[in-house]
C-alpha cells in the first residue's frame, strides 16, 4: 500500500433490485497498491458492489470516488463471466480491446506479447477464443481486463472454474501486478482470499461484516483453536472438570475422542496433559487446527446455503 | 480510428459466423430463381380467355375469335391465351379457381344477328356475355382488351365509324413489362430486409456476450460503435442486393436505369434496416430471440414493402405534392417503389427525388430512436 492514499472511496452505496435489497449503505476504502479481497457467499452482493465501483451499475444512493485522473482508462473489470468475443482470436481481441482505449500500435502490440504470454496464452494467440479451453477463456477475460494497464482492477472470481495449475498462475500473475495496479477481487475460496489479499473486506445480505488484513480480521473476532485428541479407549466425563483451565471452552467427548477450543493451545495443552497423565489415559493422537478464515466467515455468516 | 478498428471487427465476426451471413446473402437471390421458376420467362403478362362459342356455323364469331388472338405485345407475343371450350359449368368452374381470366359466351344467332344488320342497318347483335372474377385484378384487364378489340372489329365490319379511338401502350422501357419485372424491385428491398438479422447479430452477440460493457467501459463512443455496424452492415447489404440483381440478370432481367441511383437507394435502404434492427436489438438480449421475436419486425417490414401482396393504398397527408401513404411509415414501401421506377421505368434522380428523401428522412428518425433506446438500455 502507496502511503495508503486512498485509490477508491466507496461511501454509503445502496443498491436494490425489485424487493431485494442488495447492497445496504456500505462504505469502504480501497488503497493504491492493494490486493483487496471481498468475501461473500452468493448473493451477499459482492457482483453489484463491484459492478458499481466498476461504473457500471449506477448506485440508488451513496457515491464511489476513483481518485484518478481519467475514470475509464484507470479501471479494469474482469466479470464473473465469460466476455469474449468468441469469434475472434485472442491477439485479435487484446490489440481491439488496446485500440479502443486508445493505446499506440507498437504499445498494444508489446503490452498484448506480454500480458498473453504472461498469462501463457502465448500458444494459442491465433486460435478463436470459442476453440479455446475454459481456463484459457479465463485467462483471456483476465488478459482483456488488463491491457490497457488500468490503475485499479475489479476481478470478480477471476479462479472459477479453473484447474489448480491455472489458479496458481493466476494467483501469480495477480501478484505480480500488485505494485502497479490496485487489485479488487471477490472469492469465495478463504485460502486464496488469505494467501492474495492485503486486506478482506467480508460482506453478506448487503451489509458489510468486516475489514482488514486477514490477521486483524482473525485475531478481532475471537475464535479459538480446535485441539482434537484421540484416546485408545473411551474416555469418561468425570475426567473433564479437572482440566481447570479457564482458556479451555466447547469440551466435547464422543467415544474416545475428545475435542475443545482454546485461546492459548500452549498451556491449555500442557494442563489437559498433566489430567491425561494422572488418569493414565492413553492418547492415540492429538490433533491441533488453527483458527482460519473460513471459521471467521462461517461465524459471521451462518451456515445456511444461500443460493 | 476505433471506428474503423471496429468495423473491422465486425466484418471478421460476421465473416466467421458465417450461418446468418450465407442466410441473408442467399435468401433474396433464391427467391428471384423460385420466382422466375413460377413465372418463366412467359413474355409479357398473358391473360387467359376461356370461349365457349355457341355460334358453330356463323364466320363472324370466328373472325373475331381469330381478331382477339391477333393482340400483340410491343414484342410481337401474343397477349390472350384463347381457349376454346363448350362446357360453360367448366368454364364457370376455370374462373373461380383462376385458371382463366375470362370467360366469353358468343350466343349460337350471333352472326345471324350481325348479317341481319349489315343488311337492314338497324336493330342490336345478339349479346356477347363475359364472366370474370372481380377480385381477380386480371380479369378487367383481359375484359379490357377483348370489348376494345370488339368494338374495332364490328366497327370495320360494319363500316360504323364510332367516335372514339384507343392506343394500348405498355409502361417500361420501350418494351411491356413481364409480370416477373415487377417482382424485380420488392426481391431486392428483400435482399436488403435480410440484413435485419446480419445488423441484430452483430449488436445482439455484443449483448448476449456482454461485450458490450466492455466497450461501454472503454472509450469507443456509442455513436462509434454505430458507425461501424452501420457501415459494415451497409458493405453487407450492397453485397446482398449485387447478388440479387445478379441473380434476376443470370435469368434474363435486363434493365437500362441507372445502377449508380439503384445503389444509392439501396445504401440508404440498408441504413434504414440497419437502424431497425438496432431498435429490434434493444428487445432481445439473445441470438435465439433474433432469430426467433426477430421475425416479427422481419415479416412486419416484408408486408409493407408491398413485396409479394399490394397493398390498399390508405392516405395519410401529402408532402411536397407527395402523397404519404400508411406503408410509407416504414422505409421499405419507398423503396421497392424507387427501385421498381429506376429498374423497369428508366427513372433519373429527379423521379425519385422525393423517395430518396423520404427514404433518408425515415432512416434518420428510426436511427435516432434505436440509439437513443440503446444508450438508455446498456447505458452507453
Amino acid at each position: 500500500m502507496e502511503n495508503f492514499k486512498p485509490i477508491l472511496s466507496a461511501f454509503s452505496l445502496s443498491k436494490r433490485f425489485g424487493d431485494i435489497l442488495a447492497v445496504d449503505n456500505i462504505s469502504f476504502d480501497i488503497y493504491k497498491g492493494e490486493i483487496f479481497g471481498f468475501l461473500g457467499p452468493n448473493g451477499a452482493g459482492k457482483t453489484t458492489t463491484i459492478k458499481m465501483m466498476s461504473g457500471i451499475l449506477e448506485p440508488d444512493s451513496g457515491s464511489v470516488t476513483i481518485h484518478t485522473e481519467d475514470h475509464r482508462r484507470s479501471t479494469g473489470i474482469c466479470p464473473q463471466h465469460l466476455v469474449v468475443w468468441e469469434n475472434l482470436t485472442c491477439l485479435e481481441q487484446v490489440l481491439y480491446m488496446g485500440r479502443m482505449y486508445n493505446i499506440r500500435s507498437q504499445e498494444i502490440r508489446k503490452r498484448a506479447d506480454e500480458l498473453l504470454g504472461s498469462l501463457e496464452l502465448t500458444g494459442v494467440k491465433e486460435r478463436l477464443a470459442k476453440n479455446l479451453s475454459g481456463g484459457m477463456q479465463r485467462r483471456l477475460n483476465i488478459a482483456l481486463a488488463l491491457i490497457h494497464s488500468p490503475e485499479i482492477v475489479f476481478l470478480d472470481e477471476p479462479q472459477a472454474g479453473l484447474d489448480p495449475q491455472s489458479r496458481i498462475l493466476v494467483r501469480d500473475y495477480i501478484r505480480s501486478i500488485k505494485n502497479r495496479t490496485t487489485v479488487v477481487l471477490t472469492t469465495h475460496d478463504m485460502e486464496e482470499a488469505e494467501k492474495l489479499s492485503d486486506r478482506i473486506c467480508i460482506i453478506d445480505k448487503g451489509k458489510l461484516l468486516v475489514t482488514g488484513s486477514a490477521d486483524e480480521i482473525l485475531n478481532a473476532n475471537g475464535e479459538e483453536d480446535l485441539v482434537e485428541i484421540d484416546f485408545v479407549s473411551d474416555v469418561r466425563n468425570e475426567f473433564l472438570p479437572y482440566s481447570g483451565d479457564e482458556l479451555i471452552s466447547g469440551i466435547t467427548v464422543a467415544g474416545n475422542k475428545m475435542s475443545f477450543k482454546t485461546r492459548n493451545p500452549q498451556s491449555s495443552l500442557e494442563n489437559i496433559l498433566k489430567v491425561i497423565r494422572e488418569r493414565g489415559l492413553e492418547v492415540k493422537g492429538l490433533h491441533l487446527r488453527k483458527k482460519s478464515l473460513e471459521d471467521i466467515f462461517i461465524g459471521l455468516t451462518g451456515r445456511s446455503i444461500r443460493e | 480510428m476505433k471506428t474503423l478498428y471496429c468495423f473491422i471487427k465486425t466484418f471478421k465476426e460476421n465473416l466467421r459466423d458465417w450461418k446468418i451471413m450465407i442466410l441473408a446473402i442467399v435468401f433474396a437471390p433464391f427467391f428471384i430463381y423460385l420466382m422466375y421458376m413460377y413465372m418463366g420467362d412467359s413474355g409479357s403478362s398473358v391473360y387467359n380467355v376461356v370461349i365457349v362459342n355457341n355460334d358453330l356455323n356463323g364466320k363472324i364469331s370466328e373472325e373475331l375469335i381469330s381478331e382477339w388472338g391477333k393482340i400483340k405485345t410491343e414484342e410481337g407475343k401474343s397477349v390472350l391465351t384463347i381457349r376454346a371450350i363448350n362446357d360453360t359449368l367448366k368454364a364457370r368452374e376455370m374462373i373461380k379457381n383462376k385458371d382463366a381470366d375470362l370467360f366469353v359466351i358468343i350466343p349460337p344467332d350471333f352472326s345471324d344477328s350481325f348479317n341481319e344488320f349489315i343488311i337492314s342497318k338497324t336493330g342490336l347483335l345478339s349479346p356477347i356475355r363475359s364472366y370474370g372474377d372481380q377480385a381477380n385484378l386480371k380479369y378487367m384487364v383481359a375484359a379490357s382488351f377483348v370489348d376494345y378489340t370488339m368494338f374495332n372489329y364490328i366497327s370495320q365490319k360494319t363500316g360504323i365509324e364510332i367516335p372514339f379511338n384507343v392506343k394500348y401502350e405498355f409502361a417500361g422501357r420501350g418494351k411491356s413489362l413481364k409480370e416477373f419485372d415487377l417482382y424485380v424491385p420488392a426481391l431486392l428491398v428483400l435482399s436488403i430486409i435480410m440484413m435485419l438479422f446480419t445488423a441484430g447479430a452483430s449488436i445482439v452477440r455484443e449483448i448476449e456476450k456482454d461485450t458490450i460493457t466492455r466497450l461501454a467501459l472503454s472509450r469507443l463512443k456509442s455513436a462509434e460503435f454505430m458507425a461501424a455496424l452501420s457501415i459494415n452492415q451497409i458493405f453487407v447489404g450492397l453485397i446482398c442486393l449485387f447478388l440479387t440483381l445478379l441473380a434476376a440478370f443470370s435469368v434474363g432481367y435486363s434493365t437500362s436505369g441507372s445502377i449508380f441511383l439503384l445503389f444509392l437507394v439501396g445504401t440508404l435502404t440498408c441504413f434504414s434496416v440497419i437502424s431497425i434492427s438496432i431498435i429490434t436489438a434493444c428487445f432481445i438480449r439473445t441470438m435465439f430471440g433474433l432469430l426467433t421475436l426477430g421475425c416479427f419486425p422481419f415479416f412486419i417490414l416484408m408486408f409493407f414493402s408491398d413485396c409479394f401482396m399490394p397493398l390498399p393504398k390508405i392516405n395519410l397527408f401529402a408532402f411536397a405534392g407527395n402523397q404519404v401513404y400508411l406503408n410509407d411509415i416504414l422505409p421499405t414501401a419507398t423503396a421497392t417503389r424507387a427501385f421498381n421506377k429506376i429498374l423497369n421505368f428508366d427513372s433519373g434522380f429527379s423521379d425519385i427525388s422525393f423517395e430518396l428523401f423520404w427514404i433518408l428522412a425515415l432512416s434518420l428518425i428510426y436511427f435516432f430512436i434505436g440509439t437513443w433506446l440503446f444508450k438508455r438500455k446498456y447505458k452507453y
